[in-house]
């Protein structure tokens, strides 16, 4: 070792000690480790209830040998258990939770593996039976159906600095029929369904992508400096919440950026509605049907506001909207589960929100395709929830 | 957050923001630094696999989230402007000489910094470093190198021209 390199070695050594000036170090990450739960990489994920056909899959499957197919089950791996009036559990190891094609589709961790694989498992919505799994590799967090098909993502972290975007066919059941998307140092913010193709955001820029060969047709970059997240398509529109602070309107052409909304906490789709969160994070904002005009004017159909940061949002078939709430920091609110009301305009009841469960941080919910809802909580049980 | 983190996180705390320190040269960037890769880990800790001693697995964090400038804020770097004086032969200036070193880091890009702090403070290996840094060992070999190069011209001006 050379003397330049000893002195080094010395001068890391022998450097003073740093006095932090957080005095409870486990309460901030823990707070921000909700939020990012609920925020990074899908904003305010909502889904809309719509119940598609179904497709017709058979129930048994053959191993393609190419080693990501699994043969289903066929039994229930648990069975449902009711633990209080109104909630069943049907998974301790769940990471996300679909709907799609007539079916639940579940992303769970392989207890077993060592390198942090998972399943993704389509189920029967109403018995939980699973009807066919696939392997997937780390790193998965969100999902989302669409296409006639299942699209996972993850990554862009300091675990997995890689971005991930796993598509598997939902309709075939005899082969792998997934294509991976490695994207070297991004993550994937969000996915959304417009005009018979998927967009999705990674990076500082937005894909297009098709469902049949799933490859990239089009990408586009959303300025220097921006970090888009959530996208979603409402009227007829790509919404993509592009920082923090500002959800941008993408027309699905390449010239086609317009209007930026001055809303922060992400954006979700609710039907022909926007839902999005204000700058406090703590109210969330429904749109009419003239998205583009409310969101120039301000003047949003309804508001609501939480007691603690707004982290998913959902809108039911009826219009009513579910919403997961994180908590807050210090500790004086806990994260809890809400149901808000509308009228038949859309607009959100303020006065009537009702707490439905405290204590449950949610990172993942949708409408079941038989009824209720179905949600994946941090400690890895997925539940279900009849109204 | 699991509790075996928990524990982690209440007695790495002060050790982990000097090791970011090191990383970065500003302490308050560094516990932003550190929180956010201890978020990542969070969000990543059904992954991790050795939970009772998750330290590499945070450092890695760490230095990568300081490399990538992950979505932390990014505070500019204060620019010493004035270098360190050359030091001498006694106790006190061997004092003198880390704490040029330590200043001169500073100096040094995110990437070559953290080549000496995982090479130097960790005793990583080349091919330790490469893997952490997600580069190629010949990476780690010339990034080393000029950062030892530089920092031996911050601080013995007069060795190197000679």
């Amino acid at each position: 070792m050379t003397d330049i390199e000893e002195l080094v070695r010395s001068s890391l050594r022998s450097a003073p000690a740093v006095v932090p000036s957080s005095s409870d170090p486990v309460a901030a990450v823990s707070g921000r480790v909700r939020r990012a739960r609920a925020l990074w990489g899908g904003g305010i994920a909502a889904v809309v209830a719509v119940l598609v056909a179904a497709i017709v899959v058979p129930l048994s499957m053959r191993d393609s040998g190419a080693g990501r197919v699994v043969p289903a089950d066929p039994s229930p791996s648990a069975s449902p258990v009711a633990v209080r009036p109104g909630l069943t559990v049907w998974s301790h190891d769940a990471v996300a939770v679909t709907a799609g094609g007539g079916f639940l589709w579940a992303l769970e961790r392989d207890p077993k593996a060592n390198d942090g694989a998972g399943f993704l498992v389509k189920l029967d919505p109403a018995t939980y039976r699973p009807l066919s799994r696939w392997g997937v590799v780390a790193p998965y967090d969100f999902m989302k159906f669409g296409l006639g098909h299942v699209w996972v993502w993850g990554g862009g972290d300091g675990g997995y600095p890689d971005g991930e975007l796993q598509v598997f066919d939902a309709s075939t059941n005899d082969g792998c029929q997934c294509n991976t998307f490695g994207n070297k140092g991004f993550g994937y913010g969000g996915i959304a369904f417009l005009a018979g193709h998927a967009w999705v955001t990674t990076g500082s820029a937005i894909w297009e992508m098709t469902a049949d060969t799933e490859r990239v047709v089009w990408s586009k970059g959303l300025g220097n400096g921006s970090t888009p997240s959530t996208v979603v398509a409402v009227g007829g529109r790509l919404w993509v919440q592009t920082s923090p602070t500002s959800s941008q309107q993408l027309i699905p052409e390449p010239s086609g950026v317009g209007a930026r909304m001055g809303l922060s906490g992400g954006v979700a789709d609710g039907t022909e509605r926007l839902l999005a969160a204000d700058g406090a994070d703590t109210m969330l904002v429904t749109t009419g049907t003239d998205v583009e005009q409310q969101s120039s004017s301000g003047e949003f159909l309804s508001d609501v506001i939480f007691d603690s940061a707004v982290g998913l949002a959902m809108a039911l078939p009826n219009g009513d909207v579910l919403v997961s709430t994180l908590g807050s920091e210090d500790g004086r609110t806990q994260p809890a589960l809400w149901m808000a009301t509308s009228d038949a305009a859309g607009a959100l009841c303020r006065t009537c929100i009702r707490k439905i469960a405290e204590n449950v941080s949610v990172l993942s919910m949708v409408a079941n395709p038989s009824g209720g809802v179905d949600f994946v909580l941090d400690d890895g049980t997925a539940e279900h929830w009849q109204p | 957050m699991d509790a075996r983190l928990s524990d982690y996180v209440r007695g790495q705390w002060p050790s982990l923001v000097r090791y970011a320190t090191l990383l970065c040269g500003d302490a308050v960037e560094a516990e932003e630094l550190v929180q956010s890769a201890l978020v990542r880990v969070a969000l990543r800790w059904p992954f991790v696999h050795d939970k009772d001693n998750p330290d590499g697995y945070v450092k890695r964090a760490i230095v990568r989230g300081r490399i990538n400038g992950w979505r932390g804020v990014r505070r500019h770097e204060t620019v010493v402007s004035v270098m360190p004086d050359v030091a001498v032969a006694d106790g006190l200036a061997a004092l003198d000489e880390h704490d040029a070193i330590r200043r001169a880091l500073v100096l040094l890009p995110p990437r070559q910094r953290a080549v000496l702090v995982l090479r130097y403070l960790d005793d990583r290996s080349e091919q330790e470093t490469a893997a952490m840094l997600g580069c190629s060992v010949g990476t780690v070999k010339s990034q080393t190198h000029k950062a030892l190069a530089k920092l031996r011209e911050i601080v013995q001006p007069n060795e190197v021209l000679s």
